[in-house]
């Protein structure tokens, strides 16, 4: 089971990397983000204790909606729907995924969990998504694809985090997840700034200040 | 004579497959469609009409549908279906299959350029690009499948897949089914890659490559193509069906029944969706190489 919903994050990634349209992104980090919250509740059944529960489920629900429907909201304020002219292409982005992919499971054998009996496929898995997240920030010209690349890089850390960690402090769970709630809240609020202010999101054009 | 089994049962019912094909897709438009033996009648048709050549064709064109053929029969007795083991076997005869499908379609691409016809000279075009997509994603299924069984012979691959095996390895195995799927619709021309029933439209690929063929020849050209149908099916239907338990009546019968799930699952895929745009095929075929990549790496 661990195998398999790690194996599905790690598709979720490869399908990011190949799609162009902001919907299609903002759809699968929200389906990631459910894998990610059962993920959760999965790795810790052995120990499931309500502050345990409220997390995963918390997570759940942040990252599979509350996210994904902030950002959808801003993509129809600022009425764009696709990637036209990223930095790199998808088949370009998928080859440069693949070579990453291969990079993260030699790492993975390079870099053993000790003392957990997780799957071998963890920090791969993880490190695989901080990639993803990183590349689409670099490789993308659109604001909110970027704001998705930061989601998916904090997928990837929420994964090894829940997936090492039997407990972690309440505080310490929910503080991070009210970070990530403020980021993304932060985010959406800067791009519908941003659009309204040149009425267009893309970063490229942003590399001189307007007077 | 068990070894004889696979390639007999192969000759007589692959262009059954395409019945059920056409069967299902007939069901799911709503009509009563074509008898499921049709490709027979269509077959039998076609081999008691006389072929007509172009003047400008030479030899090549000719003997493309025949050597086409052979090679399809060839295919089949290096062939294992489930349990059941193929005629001839041996070390590394995994990638001899997939050599001897490229000559296939080789053949197949020659005789249509020996035309002279720039449409057909298109399509090859098109089979050569996406079979250079296409090529990756099976080599890849395969090895995966190598890897995890510890054999480079088709028939004890095959042979090694079992319920423990998937049990180990679900992630794998799921990948490179899912890869070997998409390959597999596009080596044989289906939806969403290609329409075998269109005939007159620019988008397709295949079928463009075969217009100039009548006759017997043609003849030679579907059943050729009901064949691949069917090796490729049964690849795919020995990796999927891990029904290995020695009773020859149980094997011969899941994997039979495999097929036929098989074909359906291709009707209804017919049936649902459209075909994609000739500049997204080549993405289907990346995303089937990246399957059975991963599958391969994740092992």
């Amino acid at each position: 089971m661990f195998d398999f919903l790690i194996v599905l994050v790690i598709l979720i990634n490869v399908r990011l990397l190949a799609t162009g349209r902001i919907e299609s992104l903002i759809s699968w980090t929200a389906v990631q983000g459910v894998i990610l919250g059962v993920f959760a509740l999965y790795s810790r059944q052995a120990h499931l204790s309500v502050d345990v529960f409220i997390i995963g489920l918390g997570a759940l629900l942040l990252k599979g909606l509350v996210f994904p429907a902030f950002l959808l909201h801003t993509t129809k304020i600022v009425v764009t729907s696709r990637e036209t002219e990223p930095y790199v292409g998808p088949i370009g982005s998928l080859l440069i995924g693949m070579v990453a992919l291969v990079v993260s499971l030699w790492l993975g054998t390079r870099l053993p969990i000790p003392g957990t009996d997780t799957s071998h496929l963890l920090v791969p898995g993880t490190l695989f998504s901080i990639f993803t997240g990183q590349f689409l920030i670099i490789s993308r010209k659109m604001a909110i694809s970027q704001a998705v690349g930061f989601l998916v890089m904090e997928n990837g850390a929420f994964m090894i985090g829940v997936g090492t960690l039997y407990y972690a402090p309440f505080f310490v769970e929910s503080g991070v997840l009210l970070d990530m709630f403020l980021a993304v809240l932060i985010m959406t609020v800067l791009i519908t700034d941003m659009n309204r202010a040149f009425h267009h999101i893309d970063t490229h054009e942003l590399s001189r200040l307007k007077g | 004579m068990i070894r004889l089994l696979h390639p007999l049962l192969a000759l007589l019912f692959a262009p059954l497959l395409q019945g059920i094909i056409m069967k299902t897709q007939a069901f799911f438009a709503g009509r009563q469609g074509p008898p499921v033996i049709q490709p027979y009648h269509d077959l039998a048709r076609l081999f008691r009409k006389g072929a007509v050549f172009s003047e400008t064709t030479t030899w090549v064109f000719r003997a493309g549908p025949a050597i086409g053929l052979t090679i399809g029969i060839l295919c089949l007795i290096f062939l294992p279906l489930g349990n059941m083991p193929a005629m001839v076997s041996f070390h590394g005869d995994l990638i001899f299959l997939i050599y001897l499908l490229s000559l296939h379609r080789f053949f197949t691409v020659i005789a249509a350029m020996d035309t002279g016809s720039a449409f057909e000279g298109m399509g090859a075009s098109r089979e050569m690009s996406f079979s250079a997509l296409a090529e990756p994603a099976f080599f890849f299924g395969l090895a995966t499948i190598a890897r995890l069984t510890g054999t480079l012979s088709l028939d004890q691959l095959i042979h090694g897949i079992n319920i423990n095996l998937w049990q180990t390895h679900v992630g794998s195995l799921a990948l490179v089914v899912v890869g070997l799927f998409l390959v597999f619709l596009a080596e044989n021309s289906r939806i969403p890659v290609d329409d075998p029933s269109t005939h007159l439209e620019l988008t397709m690929i295949h079928e463009v490559m075969v217009l100039d063929h009548s006759g017997v020849d043609f003849g030679f050209i579907e059943y050729a193509a009901a064949l691949k149908l069917w090796i490729l099916g049964s690849v795919i239907v020995g990796i999927a069906i891990p029904v290995r338990t020695g009773i020859p009546g149980i094997d011969i019968s899941a994997m039979c029944l495999g097929l036929i799930c098989l074909a359906v699952i291709i009707g209804i895929v017919g049936s649902i969706m459209a075909r994609l745009r000739l500049l997204q095929v080549p993405q289907l075929l990346v995303g089937a190489c990246i399957f059975s990549v991963i599958g391969f790496l994740i092992q």
